[in-house]
C-alpha cells in the first residue's frame, strides 16, 4: 500500500522549467518570435501542456503550415513525447546548470514512425490508459484495472492532466494495493532507458526465500556485472530501496518505474 | 522565487524488526513468461519455436516472412513481412493501394505474442491509424482507440500500429494444448481484421 503520503506528494509535485523555441528555419515574419516559458509538472506528457505554446508560434509560420502536426526537438533529435516529461529530462539532460530547458518547436516535417503522431488529447489518454493496464497485468494480472469502472478511467485521466493529486491517487490507491496473503505484487513494473530505448524483464518483488528485493538486485538481473546507476525522478535512489515500496511510490502516472541507466 | 526542495529519501523500517513479506511456503522458478506460472498465455521459448517454423514454411512458398533478432534483448526474436494491399473505402468506393510492413513480437509483459504494422501510401507518407480505419470496416464496430492503437514494437521501441494484445491471452487459451502452432491459431484468428492473407500451408501447421 502507498503509505508515504509525503513522497507521493512530492513527488507529484516536481515541475521543470522549459523555454520552447520556434525553429528560425520555419519563421516566416519579419520579427523572431519571443521564447514561450512554462513550467511543466514531470509527471506529465508534452502533448498535454503544450497547447499555449502551439498557439504563440502558429502565428509566426507559413499560412500552409497552420494545420500541421507540431513537434519538439532536442539537440537535432525528435523528443519521444510519449515517456513522460521527466523520464526524458532525466535522459537528456545532464546537469542542472542547463536549467531553463531550451526545446525547440517544429511544424515542418513531422518525423514519421520514429515519434507517435498524437493529434488529440484522446489518442494521448489512449496510449496512457494502454500502459497502466499493463502496469496491472504485471502486478496483478489486470484484475484491478479491468474490473474499473470507466468513471474510475476517467478520474485517474483527469487528474493527471489537470495536474490533481487528490482525484487521482483516490483511484490510484487501488492499482497499488496488495492482497493480504501475498503482500507484495506478481512483477514490478518497470522500464530501463539506455541509448537505443529501454529493457523490461520479468522481476519478482521478492526472492525464492521470500526476502523483498532491492534496487541493487533489480541491477544484478537486468545488468550483470556491470556496475550501472540509476536515476528516477531527477534522483539517484539508494541501492538498497526495496523494489516493492519503490513500485508503490516513485511510480509515475501510469504506474511504471521509469529508470534512466548511466554507466 | 520558490526555493528548490530537498527530497531526502529515507527507509521506514517496521519498528518490530519483523519482515513484513511472508517466506513462500515453496521455491519456484522464475519464467520468461508472466503467464509462466499460472498457465495461460505462451511462453518466450515457445513463440520462438513457433515463429521459426513460420519462416521455413514462408520459405517453402516463398510467402515473405523473415526472422530477426535484436542483441541484448531476451525476447528480442521477431518476424517480419512486407505485402502490398489495395485498400477500399466501404461508403464511396474509393481505393489505395499501400504497403504494409507487418511484425510479430513477443510482448514480455503480457506473456503473448503481438501483431504490429506499418503502412505507406504510394506517395511514401505514412497510412495513418484514422485513414485506415476509415477503410476497414472491422473496426468501426470497436472501440477503436482500445483495440488497434499506437504503441511501442515490444523489440524496437518505435511507435507500430498494434492490435492490442490485452484479449490476446483469452484467445490463446481457447485452442491451449490443442494446436501445434499457437502463432499461427492466433493469427488465423486475427489475420481477417487486418487484411493479412493466411495461406493454407499455414493453416496444415497448427
Amino acid at each position: 500500500m502507498a503509505n508515504d503520503r509525503e513522497i507521493l506528494r512530492e513527488v507529484w509535485e516536481g515541475k521543470l522549467p522549459i523555454s520552447f523555441q520556434l525553429d528560425p528555419d520555419e519563421v516566416v515574419e519579419l520579427q523572431q518570435p519571443d521564447p514561450f516559458y512554462l513550467m511543466v509538472p514531470r509527471l506529465s506528457y508534452f502533448p498535454l501542456v503544450t497547447d499555449k505554446v502551439r498557439k504563440h508560434f502558429l502565428r509566426y509560420v507559413a499560412n500552409d503550415k497552420q494545420d500541421r502536426e507540431m513537434w519538439l526537438e532536442y539537440d537535432g533529435q525528435p523528443m519521444k513525447w510519449h515517456y513522460p516529461i521527466g523520464v526524458l529530462y532525466d535522459l537528456l539532460i545532464t546537469s542542472d546548470d542547463q536549467l531553463p530547458w531550451n526545446i525547440t518547436v517544429h511544424f515542418d516535417k513531422f518525423p514519421e514512425n520514429q515519434i507517435y503522431k498524437f493529434s488529440n488529447k484522446e489518442t494521448v489518454e489512449s496510449y496512457f490508459m494502454a500502459c497502466l493496464k499493463e502496469a496491472d497485468v504485471l502486478k496483478h494480472r489486470g484484475q484491478i484495472a479491468s474490473n474499473m469502472q470507466k468513471k474510475d478511467h476517467n478520474q485517474l485521466w483527469l487528474g493527471l492532466q489537470n495536474d490533481k493529486f487528490d482525484q487521482f491517487w483516490a483511484v490510484n490507491r487501488k492499482l497499488m494495493e496488495v492482497s493480504q496473503e501475498q503482500e507484495h505484487f506478481k512483477y514490478i513494473p518497470f522500464k530501463c532507458y539506455l541509448d537505443d530505448g529501454y529493457r523490461q524483464k520479468l522481476i519478482k518483488p521478492v526472492d525464492e526465500d521470500g526476502r523483498r528485493k532491492t534496487l541493487q538486485d533489480l541491477i544484478n538481473e537486468m545488468f550483470p556485472g556491470k556496475n550501472v546507476v540509476i536515476k528516477t525522478h531527477g534522483m539517484i535512489p539508494p541501492l538498497e530501496t526495496p523494489l516493492q515500496w519503490m513500485s508503490e511510490h516513485l511510480s509515475y502516472p501510469d504506474n511504471f518505474l521509469h529508470l534512466c541507466v548511466q554507466t | 522565487m520558490n526555493r528548490k526542495r530537498d527530497i531526502t529519501l529515507q527507509i521506514v523500517h517496521e519498528p518490530e524488526g519483523t519482515d513484513p513479506f511472508v517466506t513462500s511456503g515453496y521455491a519456484h522458478r522464475e519464467t520468461m513468461s508472466a503467464s509462466g506460472d499460472d498457465g495461460g498465455g505462451l511462453s518466450y521459448e515457445k513463440f520462438l519455436e513457433c515463429i521459426k517454423q513460420i519462416v521455413q514454411i514462408s520459405n517453402d512458398i516463398h510467402d515473405g516472412w523473415q526472422l530477426h533478432s535484436k542483441e541484448g534483448v531476451d525476447t528480442g526474436g521477431y518476424i517480419t513481412k512486407k505485402a502490398s494491399q489495395e485498400l477500399e473505402k466501404s461508403s464511396e468506393g474509393a481505393k489505395l493501394i499501400a504497403l504494409f510492413e507487418y511484425h510479430i513480437a513477443y510482448n514480455i509483459n503480457y506473456g503473448v505474442p503481438v501483431l504490429c504494422f506499418l503502412a505507406w501510401k504510394q506517395d511514401g507518407s505514412s497510412l495513418q491509424i484514422e485513414e485506415y480505419c476509415e477503410y476497414n470496416k472491422k473496426f468501426s464496430d470497436y472501440d477503436i482507440l482500445s483495440t488497434l492503437t499506437q504503441l511501442d514494437h515490444p523489440v524496437l521501441c518505435r511507435p507500430f500500429l498494434t492490435l492490442h494484445p490485452c484479449r490476446t491471452r483469452d484467445v490463446l487459451d481457447t485452442f491451449q494444448n490443442k494446436s501445434k502452432n499457437p502463432v499461427i491459431s492466433w493469427l488465423s484468428v486475427i489475420s481477417p481484421f487486418l487484411d493479412l492473407r493466411l495461406e493454407e500451408e499455414y493453416i496444415k501447421a497448427c
